[in-house]
């Protein structure tokens, strides 16, 4: 029988008793590090970016990791709903999928930051900064999600996809009740290589100025990734050091809180 | 045929991208409660035939007219693993949206109690047998109410204690329930324990028909089960050398 308390090994694809630091993280860090964050957000959410990053406060990065989060969260909330749409096209016929499938491959090949510069006039056209940094993180994220979830849906049964049929589901009906379940366990290994490819791009989609030409006055979205750059650039190196023990630190204890968890949890959606 | 639930009139199939034909000129028809089992081997097109009654693929020629009220049996149960059994049962209802949910529930527990697993109505899929999960699958089909009840090979995967245990509730619900049912199987012993006519196919179409001459219970270990399964082989063996000339 499986521990109820235990670590899910992706590439092992079997459980693990978790260790006393999971245990120690789940009942001690968590609650420190989500109290450190509210206070930090708190006293300082109308902080200015663009300052000067010499003498910050390290209580600083608990806002700006909070602040990160939320963006990529929302980012990520995009990336499943257009993900799994643009997946589920590929269900209407085998037309679809001969066309749609290399078309996703040429669009996922294209690199991101080619068009950075692009994008970022344009949303700074408009004033939309936070828009700008979504844009980048969802064209990120979002193709860890429409592979994991074709491949998901090659993998449902044949049978399987003719019991909505046969027993006269609609097709809402069908989506909630068997495809979307499903894809789950497919959507939360998409996700979380999103996740993965998001923290990788934050630093490039939080550092706006760097794509704005001479002249223009445009500062920095607010964010870990972007605070991280500031600090380094401004040599306060005790907050570019904690800065990285921060992002390190939350994306450990994401993963054991809420991957770790969903991974073992999606176990119970695979067919055999 | 006086009273026919199923009729095929010339049907033929075959897939968009030019491969050959799988299913050729099909022509027969079921009367109402019977039992007919469509034998042959794999890739003769038997499953692609069921498909067809079920309206899970159209035919590409000819016509064919079933009842709407079917219900289906898959091979591996084709039950969703994160429903409990009730709650896979309950999927058959999911149309129906006369009927209240304590009906519907009540009508699923009925449904397994019929296969002897109403006390397994709360397990979910991973932790029951590969026989207790094809009653679940036959549980939900018979949930439905079905007037046609289709079987794709639901006993193939199965031991031979569960398979007969099965034959004989199947049987009896066959003849409790007055519904008629279509079943594929691979294993002419099993076509002739429990049909009353075997279709036999090959390569797309329906080559023989046998009406089983054996009274109800058959006894596949007997001497006169065996003599019978013997003299039906010949039968076919015959069939194919005339089809051969």
């Amino acid at each position: 029988m499986t521990p109820s308390f235990t670590h899910y090994s992706h590439r092992g694809r079997r459980a693990h008793r978790v260790s006393l630091l999971e245990k120690l993280s789940l009942w001690l860090l968590i609650p420190v590090v989500l109290i450190g964050l509210s206070i930090a957000a708190i006293e300082l959410s109308g902080t200015n970016i663009g300052g000067d990053f010499s003498n910050v406060p390290i209580v600083y990065l608990g806002a700006a990791f909070l602040s990160s989060f939320v963006r990529l969260f929302i980012s990520y909330i995009f990336s499943l709903v257009i993900g799994v749409t643009l997946a589920l096209f590929i269900l209407r016929s085998h037309v679809f999928e001969r066309v749609l499938i290399p078309v996703y491959d040429v669009l996922e090949s294209v690199p991101v930051l080619v068009f950075f510069p692009v994008i970022i006039l344009f949303f700074i056209h408009y004033n939309l900064l936070n828009t700008a940094a979504v844009f980048i993180l969802i064209l990120t994220m979002i193709w860890s999600i429409v592979f994991a979830a074709i491949g998901g849906l090659h993998v449902i049964p044949e049978d399987v996809m003719f019991v909505p049929k046969v027993f006269g589901l609609k097709k809402f009906q069908s989506l909630c009740k068997v495809i979307l379940p499903a894809l789950f366990p497919s959507l939360v290994t998409g996700s979380l290589l999103a996740w993965a490819a998001g923290w990788n791009i934050l630093i490039v989609a939080e550092v706006l100025h760097t794509y704005v030409p001479a002249g223009q006055n445009v500062g920095d979205v607010f964010g870990i990734g972007s605070v991280l750059v500031q600090a380094s650039s401004s040599g306060n190196q005790f907050l570019f050091l904690w800065s990285i023990v921060v992002i390190v630190l939350a994306i450990t204890l994401i993963n054991i809180l809420v991957w770790q968890r969903l991974l073992k949890y999606a176990e119970r959606f695979k067919f055999d | 045929m006086s009273n026919p639930i199923l009729t095929f009139s010339n049907v033929g199939f075959k897939y968009h991208n030019g491969m050959a034909d799988v299913l050729h000129d099909i022509s027969f028809s079921l009367e109402k409660n019977s039992f007919t089992i469509l034998v042959g081997p794999s890739g003769c097109g038997k499953s692609t035939l069921i498909k067809l009654v079920a309206g899970l693929t159209a035919a590409t020629s000819g016509s064919l007219d079933a009842p709407k009220k079917m219900a289906m049996v898959f091979q591996n149960g084709a039950l969703l693993p994160w429903y409990s059994a009730l709650d896979n049962v309950l999927l058959a209802f999911e149309k129906d949206a006369q009927l209240s949910a304590e009906e519907k529930k009540k009508r699923a527990l009925d449904s397994l109690a019929l296969m002897n697993i109403k006390d397994l109505a709360d397990s979910y899929p991973r932790d029951l047998s590969g026989g207790q999960r094809q009653r679940v699958g036959i549980a939900r089909a018979l949930a439905a109410e079905p007037e046609l009840l289709l079987l794709d090979e639901p006993f193939s995967a199965l031991d031979a204690e569960t398979t007969e245990a099965l034959h004989r509730e199947l049987l009896d619900i066959w003849k409790s329930r007055g519904i008629t049912i279509l079943m594929i199987s691979h294993s002419l012993e099993e076509a002739v324990t429990l049909g009353e006519r075997i279709l036999v196919m090959h390569e797309g179409r329906i080559v023989h028909e046998h009406v089983v001459k054996l009274d109800y219970p058959r006894d596949p270990t007997s001497e006169t089960f065996g003599k019978y399964i013997a003299s039906i082989r010949k039968e076919l063996k015959e069939k194919r050398g005339s089809m051969s000339k």
